[in-house]
């Protein structure tokens, strides 16, 4: 029977080769004669033959293990690199799993979109769509459904207990639909929500279990917002994120209205709300884009005074929220597939030491018999039993420093699922098995084997293999450079961090305490005139604060997260369509420059006297002035500006030009226009006061205390100080520049490691010879040359082709750096510096052992 | 071999088996899982799979030998056991027997007429 022969020959590659080779024939006998079934009697021989391989490589560990336990010096070295290597890349590999590559809490992520807009006669791609473009593509787009809008809002928890501020998003009806989430209780919005008349409201999990103490009976309850009346018509699923999709992040809130909540603007040209939509069944995200630009020229052709050069895009949700944390989580996964690669060589280089003197071992045992193939085998296992415990040593490394890194890292998008999972393990397991062959594949190749009696002769002599120790050699350089790029690497990121934090805002941030948006509520606060009162009164009690030196309110102050944009027109000057000055707008009261330490260059700050009543002035900042003044001077320059909130459209003079600040850390100013908020009393402010002698709590507490006295119903604002601001800021920065940073520094002490092993071996090595040469005359400081000399030719070799690395990759890191050169020459020449000092620290103490060698020690060793 | 027999005991079922058809006669591969079989009426089988690994360490452990001058039918190779085998096999025959009678004293078993 061909068919069972064939089988049984192949079941019979199950046994090891040397079982096979004397028993195929009789085995292949006694199933032709006992006429088996093919089938069985194949499986019961791979079977056996699993099983027999199983037995033989769980001796071969057992043996491993024996030998390892007679060394416990270089299993205990060897283990600890091997975690430090594999320990550094699971916590990593963990961050990057949870935040990148897990997909986001929606079950339709892969068709959700966020729409961006490009002005072409703007710089920089925009989010924000007005109510007349969201209808226009829900209506006409045929690639998109559940074209959904949103803004964010912000009111004030007035049902029960103190007030509380809330953090909501007002919505249209198929924004949960776009996401595909289902109400934990009640539903979600539909369009006949939309009417006029129903306030319906969804809260979050969070809100519902904190002021209705999760009761079913929820759905139909009044909640009261800003004194307003809603009724609850649904809660959402617990832990809910949702898209800002004009920010491109997720976000947790409080609770969401339908978009039309009060009285928006519905007019084309005021853009404010962020839109996501779905991928329809059949459209991909190029058939979107195509049939986006299509409408994009129409509206162009339509409302030319709104559209011109306007183009409308959609991106993956996925890639808007990731789009700038994926590029510094790959940074940091390169950092530790390098810091493998240090580990590897490093513990190749360990194990060539010890291979060597296992020579005499291995030829005896293979003039015993045993293949080249099962000493290398050997070899392998004992490197695999070794990386095994270094994974197991590293994955509780990994636990520890997860635990200690979490409060760093929540600024990572939904972090809050970060552990050490199944996947986290096969990592750890892969990284295991890569280390094993890396690094246990180098003695393997340089261990001789057969050669009995000349390995015997050398024996127990001195001088090792040369071609140990070259490998040896090239493994450090190996290290070095790899070492050299990572530390350039996170040095340049390091300064841009200090660069961004440093970046001047354009304030004098000392004594100054800042507070969160305080919304004023609609229905009390409607009116210009109520508006300005209440503004009016809290300046009062804001400056009767003991120990203010200055108050002032403002709609924005640099990093407050506030920012509005309005085109306007400057009078005597014609722009093209399109290209009308885009500029921030503040609208503050007098102190606002005095309290944030910003010089008033040319002309005046604003005074009491600006008000509603007198001439509308403005005052511009230097960019303004730079971008559009007659040689740079823009006083008395007249310009128009919109109104907004209730607040008129005005013809306004120049008065002051102020210096210039920065609205965040990593943007340069951009021209901007400052209105006296007595002649157009914003909706919503935020307080800034200064302080000489009061510490920056009881500044806050007084300023909460100042609010509560101007109207006890506004829930307290939060208060920060700059360096809080700053430190929210650039908290991302700051996860990744510590992250690198410590990775760098454990990639350096691995290379010094190495650099002092090779040495120290060398030296042991050239025993013999080094006291030779003392016997002969040789200056101990000559000896110690030597060796160090050694150690720094080893480093400069390195540190040559780490440079070309750290070029490479600073090159390839270059988006993520922040006002410094990929080539910054500082950086590169003190990196060097600093590995060729510590190399030869490295190498001092062996070379101080090698001087102190004894002649006549040395000979009787030989 | 200079060990003591009885540091092995108890064997495996099969390997006894095993010692069992060669102590009766020198044999091949499957003329030893045949005589296995008869001996147990069809209840213990030795596939390929279960004896070349038991005879593979039997002759490693000197229990077993390879039988008759003839290297040549690599296909039919005969195995006999070996003096420390048959002692091996014997302490085994030894402590099973004594068991037995102690299973009798206690009733387990009817007594011996």
């Amino acid at each position: 029977m061909v068919v069972r022969r064939a089988l049984v020959e192949l079941a019979l590659r199950a046994y090891p080769r040397y079982f096979r080779d004397a028993y195929r024939s009789q085995i292949l006998n006694d199933v032709e004669e006992g006429n088996a079934r093919p089938f069985p009697a194949a499986l019961n021989l791979f079977c056996s033959g699993l099983n027999m391989r199983c037995d033989l490589f769980f001796r071969d560990c057992a043996y491993a293990v024996r030998r390892l336990s007679k060394m416990p010096s270089l299993v205990a070295i060897v283990s600890l690199t091997f975690a430090l290597g594999i320990g550094a890349n699971v916590a990593v590999f963990s961050i990057l799993n949870t935040v990148l590559l897990k997909p986001l809490p929606y079950p339709n992520i892969d068709r959700l979109v966020v729409f961006r807009v490009r002005n072409a006669h703007q710089p920089g791609i925009g989010g924000s769509l007005s109510v007349p473009e969201v209808n226009d593509f829900s209506t006409q787009s045929r690639t998109l459904e559940f074209v959904a809008a949103s803004s964010p809002d912000g009111a004030t928890l007035t049902s029960a207990g103190k007030p509380r501020a809330l953090l909501g998003y007002d919505i249209t009806p198929p924004y949960f639909s776009a996401l595909g989430v289902r109400p934990q209780l009640g539903r979600f919005f539909t369009e006949s929500d939309e009417r006029k008349g129903a306030a319906p409201v969804i809260i979050s999990d969070g809100l519902w279990r904190s002021a209705f103490a999760a009761d079913a009976r929820v759905i139909g309850q009044t909640l009261r917002l800003d004194d307003l009346s809603y009724t609850i018509v649904g809660v959402a699923p617990p832990g809910l994120r949702v898209p800002d999709a004009q920010r491109g992040t997720l976000v947790p809130a409080d609770y969401w209205l339908v978009q039309p909540d009060r009285a928006p603007p519905r007019q084309r040209g005021a853009v404010y709300l962020g839109v996501i939509a779905a991928l329809t069944p059949h459209a991909s995200i190029d058939t979107a884009n195509a049939e986006l630009r299509l409408i994009s020229q129409r509206l162009q052709q339509r409302y030319p005074e709104f559209e011109s050069g306007v183009q409308y895009f959609v991106k993956p949700l996925a890639q808007t929220v990731f789009g700038g944390i994926s590029a510094a989580l790959w940074t940091l996964f390169a950092a530790v597939v390098a810091i493998l690669v240090i580990t590897c060589a490093n513990v190749a280089s360990m194990l060539l030491a010890t291979a060597s003197t296992r020579d005499r071992e291995f030829a005896v045992r293979s003039a015993l018999g045993a293949s080249r193939r099962s000493l290398a085998e050997q070899l392998l296992i004992e490197t695999g039993v070794l990386a095994l415990l270094g994974g197991a040593l590293g994955v509780g490394l990994a636990y520890g420093v997860l635990a200690v890194l979490r409060p760093a890292l929540s600024i990572l998008p939904h972090v809050e699922g970060l552990r050490i999972d199944s996947s986290s393990l096969l990592f750890a397991l892969g990284a295991v098995l890569t280390c094993t062959f890396v690094s246990g594949l180098w003695p393997v190749a340089a261990v001789r084997y057969g050669d009995l009696h000349a390995t015997l002769k050398a024996a127990g002599r001195s001088g090792g293999p040369a071609t140990g120790s070259r490998l040896r050699g090239g493994l450090v350089v190996s290290e070095i450079a790899v070492a050299l790029a990572l530390v350039v690497l996170s040095g340049l990121i390091v300064r841009s961090y200090f660069a961004l934090v440093n970046s001047d805002l354009g304030v004098r941030p000392r004594g100054v305490v800042v507070t969160g948006i305080m919304g004023l509520p609609e229905h009390r606060y409607g009116s210009l005139g109520a508006r300005a009162a209440f503004e009016e009164r809290l300046l009062q009690h804001l400056h009767a604060i003991p120990g203010a030196d200055a108050a002032a309110l403002a709609v924005s102050y640099p990093l407050s997260n506030m920012l509005m944009q309005f085109q306007i027109d400057i009078a005597g000057r014609k722009f093209a369509q399109g290209e009308e000055p885009s500029l921030f707008a503040n609208t503050v009261s007098p102190q606002y420059f005095r309290a944030l330490g910003i010089p008033v260059l040319r002309g005046r700050a604003f005074s009491d006297d600006d008000t509603g009543g007198s001439r509308p002035v403005a005052i511009v900042n230097q960019e303004f002035a730079r971008l559009y003044g007659k040689d740079g001077n823009a006083l008395g320059m007249r310009i128009r500006t919109p109104g907004w909130n209730g607040t008129r459209p005005e013809t306004r003079t120049i008065v002051g030009i102020a210096a210039n600040e920065r609205t965040n850390l990593q943007e340069a100013p951009r021209g901007e226009f400052y209105v006296p908020a007595r002649q157009g009393p914003p909706n919503f402010v935020e307080a800034i006061v200064r302080s000489s002698s009061l510490p920056a709590a009881a500044l806050g507490a007084a300023i909460r205390g100042a609010v509560a006295q101007t109207d006890a119903r506004l829930a307290p604002p939060e208060t920060h100080t700059f360096g809080e601001l700053i430190a929210r800021n650039s908290q991302q920065a700051r996860s990744i520049a510590t992250l690198l940073a410590s990775l760098a520094l454990l990639a350096l002490l691995l290379a010094l490691f190495g650099i002092f092993g090779v040495v120290s071996y060398s030296v042991n090595q050239r025993y013999g010879e080094i006291g030779v040469r003392s016997a002969l005359g040789a200056h101990s400081a000559i000896v110690l040359a030597d060796v160090v000399l050694r150690a720094l030719k080893i480093t400069i070799t390195g540190s040559a082709i780490g440079l070309v690395l750290a070029a490479l990759a600073a090159r390839a890191a270059g988006s993520q750096l922040y006002r410094i050169s990929p080539l910054d020459p500082l950086t590169f020449g003190s990196v060097v510096a600093l590995i060729v000092i510590c190399a030869a620290l490295a190498a001092l103490l062996p070379a101080l052992r090698a001087m102190r060698i004894e002649p006549a020690a040395a000979l009787r060793y030989e | 071999m200079a060990q003591n027999a009885d540091l092995l005991l108890p064997l495996n079922a099969r390997v006894f088996y095993v010692l069992l058809a060669l102590a009766e006669q020198e044999r091949h591969g499957y003329a030893i899982s045949k005589a296995v079989d008869a001996m147990t009426d069809g209840n213990v089988r030795l596939t390929p799979g279960t004896l070349y690994p038991l005879v593979h360490q039997m002759l490693i452990d000197g229990w077993i030998a390879p039988a008759g001058e003839d290297e040549t039918d690599t296909r039919r190779r005969c195995y006999k056991l070996t003096p420390h085998g048959r002692r091996v096999a014997q302490a085994e025959a030894r402590r099973l027997d004594g068991l037995v009678r102690m299973a009798r004293s206690f009733k387990l078993l009817p007594a011996v007429r």
